[in-house]
């Protein structure tokens, strides 16, 4: 069992209500989902939607076409319609009928150019009206409904807006048309509206009077024997987006000071942390409160963050590509000072203010080399939802493990998708390298046998540090020996570093180990890679995936031994100039046969990955990916 | 036609122009509901909302929205922050 | 006294510099205050000024250009116990550090910023700083100025400092007295050190000192109830404004809390334990974290 729900209106209108609805419904009956959003750069009205993916089994990425399409408003049909499969079910409200489809004036001019030869080549008219005849001769069902009336009804002589019930309608429609009872809406609406005790009301008889209304009509998506049940019992589960996960996997790990300055989409991220505000053990004790400060600037971001972890505090900053540029001569500062300060680096469209609010995979090579001179550091990104959380507490560790500045890489793509993952056990090692006390000869960067210095924190003991070359005191030193060991020791850290990690952190395989094609990948886009792979698979050739997370030291040891096997290398990635797939040319000594590339601020579905697969057969050296609204 | 469409005291939500709430009696509506006997004929004032162009105007700039559906202002949800996204 | 706090570290200021002053009077004051050497931290900006870091023994935090407030910040907010004070020069705190310079005042951090004025970027030969004269040319400079100066003592009033001083370098008692008030004042606090430079600032000099500065006698800089702020910053603006620039402290506001207080406001445990002083693992492991208390709102 396999849906795909794709929700759209105009943003601030109550689609992310709508949409966290669905999900919350869906994911409290133990199914699994994914829900991604997209969303423009805009606080209202410009065009936003949902698009939620519910199984049976685990699922990372998202899949067209889509199975169901609910629209508050006329610009959600226009750009949405052609995604909707044979058989599947669109929904909207009545109320849009006479609209036309290109006169949005939230619509980019380029996608009402491209809808006006899509209506012209295939004779539909501009209109709601008119779509709707065309898709019901492609063999799409529609349905549209009073939507606004019945609520109006339920209204009536309540000041309660219509808006706040609109998402409860819709949604309530979806659902009906799945097959799910009454009941899960009833669970979602009374955590979404909690408090609002009349608004809460309201929306329940909302819920009964389209879930009516639908039964009159008898809707199904499904066949009945093809009921959506109960996924079964999975345990309790948080549901949460990628930025809550990393949130929650920080304050496991330790996070006592985080600093931020706002930006998309790591802004979520700190607020999350903010409302989190204390930990508590059984007996309702506060256990520790991480510390937030809301900064002038990045610049100041990365200061008080390197502040904070030389007094010993788990230290992080939290931001995205514009915000680290400015970070980038701090980072060094760090580097050189072997200060372990953690930053959460959300990827965004770019270059400079970009597309900040779709996503991408370009700054992987900026993280890696960012910083005028060379220093150790690590960069290690995470895949999903599951591997943030945890890779938040590992950052840490490793950051004051081996004392250097770690970027931990994710992407948009991650931040704002809502899943439900298993409570995290409570298990992981929390590992604060070699701590001590300090003496009255201290030397913070004393020479060691490990390379390593044992880290004393500001105020245990007289210490120096300088964005200048320094001796083992942390005074400026511009002797050449002194130089010259000072910063060798830095850089032999990445032979450390290398050597302790452990296999599972440097890049994970999936499948067989006889392969033929090896995919590889990183970040988010591993999602849409593993949830190919059967399909993948039985095209013929046996295809397996490896999915690299250290990207800093590049662990070539490991990663170039799964690279030698395969007969073809079929690199994936949101970037223009696959810069994965260079890492590898660079450091195993081959080119990739095949790039299959996105940069149109859009994530990479799982059948976009079967369907440039196909091409790659056929001979396709360079794929690039467009689809997505 | 005495609609709420036209009516002075109704506002449309700025996103989904067909649903708006009445000043007047205070409640949510429809743009095509009516008649009702509060019905007033709509004001210019200096500032107006106009519903087809989706934008906030000065009335310097009425020319341009003559044959629009214009109105005082629009209504907006109040709980919105609630779940609005970062956008930059 | 002011011997046991100089590290082994070699002061290579040109002879005569003004930062020897400064330097001595922070030796005499750190001294005289019995300051517990392990928990007073110097942050230091870029220049000459800023290596002051490396010449007390104490810990000495040497940072970026126009960045030493932020990395005293985080140091401060993260462990209130230590002491902070920030050395840096005028064209670091008040050039490219402005943004920050502002930002601690709107904080009332309790961190004292001591700006070593000596209206040029030393290190880098001698260019004009944001605090030196329009029309100005010294030696250094191949035209006169052509920018307005700042002035530090105003913009920090405004940006909501606490406490407010100017010395003088080669007055070493008196900027020793500066230091210890500043030292012992709750909140945000800026000196202003006039501080001669021999090599590049021909203009600013002793002698320019001697007729264009005066020494406080009848001034009142305290402020202890929230009412008289506006007026006593009214004062002070008239003051600024005078024929000669005052030395000593000009304000002493008590009435604001600082930001440490301001946290412990919304957060009571912050007062009770600071994020460097929480403990944050149990034998290796994460803390008994109770899920459903703590990240309740995601259970479902």
């Amino acid at each position: 069992m396999d849906f795909n729900i794709i929700i759209g209106g105009p943003q601030g209108g109550g689609v992310e209500t709508a949409g966290m609805l669905l999900i919350r419904a869906v994911a409290s009956t133990g199914l699994e989902v994914l829900g991604v959003r997209e969303y423009h750069s805009n606080i209202k009205g410009k065009h936003s939607y949902f698009h939620v993916r519910v199984a049976d089994r685990a699922v990372s990425s998202i899949k067209l076409p889509a199975d169901i399409l609910g629209g508050l408003d006329p610009e959600t049909l226009a750009t949405h319609f052609s995604e909707v499969r044979e058989g599947g079910v669109v929904v909207y409200d009545e109320a849009i009928e006479g609209k036309p489809l290109t006169k949005s004036p939230s619509m980019d001019p380029a996608k009402v150019s491209r809808l006006r030869s899509t209506l012209a080549e295939r004779r539909i008219n501009d209109s709601i009206e008119g779509l709707r005849n065309y898709l019901e001769k492609e063999g799409v069902r529609v349905y549209s409904l009073p939507f606004s009336k019945m609520i109006s009804d339920i209204l009536k002589g309540t000041s309660i807006p219509i808006e706040r019930t609109m998402n409860t309608a819709i949604t309530s429609a979806i659902l009906s048309i799945m097959g799910f009872e009454k009941g899960i809406v009833y669970g979602a609406i009374d955590t979404l509206f909690a408090g609002k005790a009349g608004v809460l009301e309201v929306n329940r008889k909302v819920v009964d009077t389209v879930y009516e209304k639908l039964s009159v009509e008898k809707v199904r998506v499904v066949k009945k024997d093809e009921r959506l049940e109960a996924g079964g019992k999975r345990g309790r589960r948080l549901l949460l987006a990628g930025a809550e996960a990393v949130a929650v996997g920080k304050i496991i790990g330790g996070l006592r000071f985080q600093t931020y300055y706002p930006i998309t989409p790591a802004a979520d991220e700190s607020l999350a942390i903010e409302e989190i505000a204390r930990v508590f053990d059984d007996d309702g004790r506060v256990i520790g409160t991480p510390i937030i400060v809301q900064t002038e600037d990045e610049i100041s971001a990365i200061g008080m963050a390197i502040g904070g972890a030389l007094t010993g505090a788990r230290s992080a900053t939290s931001t995205s590509g514009p915000g680290f540029s400015l970070m980038v001569e701090g980072f060094g500062w760090a580097g050189i000072n072997e200060v372990p300060v953690v930053v959460t680096y959300y990827q965004r469209g770019g270059p400079s203010t970009g597309l900040p609010t779709r996503h991408s995979q370009s700054d992987l090579l900026f993280s890696i080399f960012a910083g005028h001179g060379e220093f150790s550091r690590i960069v290690i990104a995470s895949g999903d939802h599951q591997e943030a959380m945890e890779d938040a507490i590992k950052c840490f560790n490793y950051a004051e493990i081996f004392q250097v500045p770690v970027i931990h890489l994710l992407d948009k793509g991650l931040a704002n998708s809502v899943t439900a993952l298993p409570v995290p056990p409570l298990d992981t090692a929390i590992d604060r390298g070699e701590v001590v006390d300090g003496t009255e000869e201290y030397k913070r960067f004393e020479f060691t046998e490990s390379g390593i210095s044992p880290r004393a924190f500001l105020g245990r003991s007289i210490q120096w540090y300088t964005g200048d070359e320094h001796n083992e005191r942390g005074n400026i030193s511009e002797d050449p020996l002194v130089r010259e060991e000072m910063y060798r020791k830095r850089l032999e850290k990445r032979e450390r570093i290398l050597k302790e990690i452990p296999d599972e952190d440097k890049a994970k395989f999936y499948g067989s180990d006889a392969y033929e094609d090896l995919i590889l990948t990183w970040g988010t886009t591993k999602g849409a890679a593993f949830d190919a792979l059967p399909a993948l698979n039985a095209l013929g050739r046996n295809v397996a995936l490896l999915q690299v997370r250290l990207m800093e030291p590049f662990p070539a040891d490991y990663v170039c031994k799964f690279i030698a096997k395969a007969r073809r290398v079929v690199s994936i990635e949101a970037n223009y100039n696959g810069q994965l797939a260079w890492l590898i040319s660079h450091y195993c000594r081959r080119e990739v046969d095949n790039t299959v590339l996105k940069y149109n601020g859009r994530s990479i579905s799982e059948d976009e990955v079967i369907s440039a697969y196909r091409r790659v057969i056929e001979g396709e050296g360079r794929i690039v990916l467009t689809g997505g609204e | 036609m005495k609609v709420c469409k036209e009516c002075k005291w109704w506002k449309p939500d700025a996103l989904l122009i067909y649903i708006g709430e009445c000043e007047k009696k205070r409640i949510s509506t429809r743009d095509s509901e009516g008649p009702c006997e509060a019905f007033a004929e709509k004001v210019e004032s200096e500032f107006m909302w106009c519903s087809d162009c989706r934008e906030t105007f000065h009335r310097s700039e009425r020319e341009r929205h003559k044959k629009h559906v214009t109105h005082e202002g629009a209504r907006v949800d109040e709980d919105a922050h609630e779940y609005i996204l970062a956008g930059d | 006294m002011a011997a046991e706090w100089s590290s082994e570290v070699w002061p290579d200021w040109c002879p005569g510099c003004g930062n020897f002053g400064i330097l001595s009077a922070l030796k005499l004051a750190l001294s005289e205050l019995g300051v517990d050497r392990r928990s007073f931290v110097i942050v230091s900006g870029i220049g000459c000024s800023g290596k002051i870091a490396h010449f007390v023994r104490t810990s000495g935090v040497h940072t970026l250009h126009g960045r030493a407030i932020p990395f005293a910040s985080g140091i401060k907010i993260a462990n209130p116990e230590l002491k902070v004070i920030v050395h840096g020069g005028d064209g670091d705190l008040l050039g490219i550090g402005m943004g920050h310079f502002i930002a601690l005042g709107r904080r009332n951090i309790d961190v004292l910023v001591v700006i070593h004025n000596n209206g040029v970027y030393g290190l880098t030969k001698g260019q004009a700083s944001p605090t030196l004269g329009k029309g100005l040319k010294t030696k250094s400079l191949v035209s006169p100025n052509i920018a307005d100066p700042v002035n530090p003592i105003l913009l920090g009033m405004m940006a909501g400092y606490t406490f407010l001083a100017r010395g003088y370098a080669y007055n070493v008692e008196h900027l020793k007295s500066l230091l210890k008030a500043g030292l012992n004042h709750k909140g945000a606090g800026v000196i202003e050190v006039i501080q001669p430079c021999p090599t590049w600032n021909n203009v600013n000099t002793p002698e320019w000192v001697s007729n264009n500065t005066l020494y406080l006698k009848e001034w009142d800089p305290l402020v202890n109830k929230k009412e008289d702020l506006v007026q006593k910053m009214r004062e002070i603006v008239s003051l600024e404004y005078g024929y000669k620039r005052p030395l000593g402290v000009i304000l002493e506001d008590n009435t604001k809390e600082t930001y440490q207080e301001r946290i412990t406001g919304l957060n009571e445990y912050y007062g009770e334990s600071p994020p460097a002083k929480q403990k944050i693992e149990s034998e290796g492991k994460p803390l008994p974290i109770n899920f459903e208390r703590t990240f309740g709102r995601y259970l479902i």
